[in-house]
């Protein structure tokens, strides 16, 4: 489905029926499920957690899809993570969740090399995604989360900027020093 | 395994799309609890609207114009 099927649909949701908003529903998250599942992994540590907070994060959105005003692919996306935040933020405060810092690199490496039959791993992929899972390993904490969030998740600066109350270039400045960092590390 | 700067960004975002290609393939998407979810959630809704309805002068059909 390319960008603009998706805004379509999701702007047709608005007006749709009940019976309607079902049958699209499972289009939609085929879209925004995998791209969100990633981003529960940066909310917390614990997978199981995370799991959790995805399926609420689905259930918040469609429960309020039809109040959404934008109308990119990036605004939809913006606003789905923003919405997993806030389960999380509930989280944190009822179950004292642990919150993303180590990333599990063991667990994720585990399930990234997975046997895909449709997408196989060469040796050659399998050598570059053990060099990006370094380079998150090598990164100091608050560097790790920058990077996967940027790079892995796909979260933009703008979103990063104002996760973290700062301005656009300094987030920007401070992602590319820790990937320099990172790369001197592993080198 | 020296990488660039540029290099190191891409195969970054490899890594997401990796993820995204295995979690297809091997994860509940959780179509079926969102709809489950939201069947129940319209239910408690027609719910209180009855309820409410009713509750004006006992007859749901005749204020919702069905009478």
């Amino acid at each position: 489905m390319n960008d603009d099927s998706l805004m379509e649909l999701v702007k047709a949701y608005k007006s749709m029926t009940l019976d309607e908003r079902l049958l699209v529903i499972p289009k939609i998250i085929e879209e925004i499920g995998p791209s969100l599942r990633l981003y529960a992994f940066t909310l917390t540590s614990d997978s199981s957690a995370a799991l959790d907070i995805y399926q609420e994060t689905l259930i918040s959105i469609f429960s309020s899809l039809n109040t959404f005003k934008g109308d990119t692919r990036g605004q939809l996306f913006s606003w789905c993570r923003r919405i997993a935040r806030n389960r999380a933020a509930d989280e944190y405060r009822e179950n004292n969740l642990i919150k993303f810092d180590p990333l599990p690199l063991d667990e994720f490496q585990e399930f990234i090399k997975s046997e895909t039959p449709s997408d196989p791993l060469t040796a050659e992929r399998n050598l570059d995604l053990d060099y990006a899972l370094n380079l998150l390993a090598e990164s100091k904490p608050e560097c790790r989360e920058l990077l996967w969030k940027h790079y892995v998740v796909g979260v933009d600066y703008a979103e990063l900027a104002e996760e973290a109350g700062l301005q656009y270039d300094a987030i920007r400045m401070r992602i590319n020093r820790c990937l320099d960092s990172a790369r001197e590390g592993l080198e | 395994m020296k990488k660039t700067h540029e290099e190191a960004e891409q195969l970054l975002r490899d890594l997401g799309q990796r993820f995204n290609s295995v979690i297809r393939l091997t994860l509940d998407d959780k179509s079926e609890v969102v709809q489950a979810a939201l069947r129940q959630q319209a239910k408690q809704e027609e719910e209180v609207i009855r309820k409410f309805v009713t509750s004006l002068d006992g007859s749901p059909k005749r204020i919702l114009g069905k009478g």
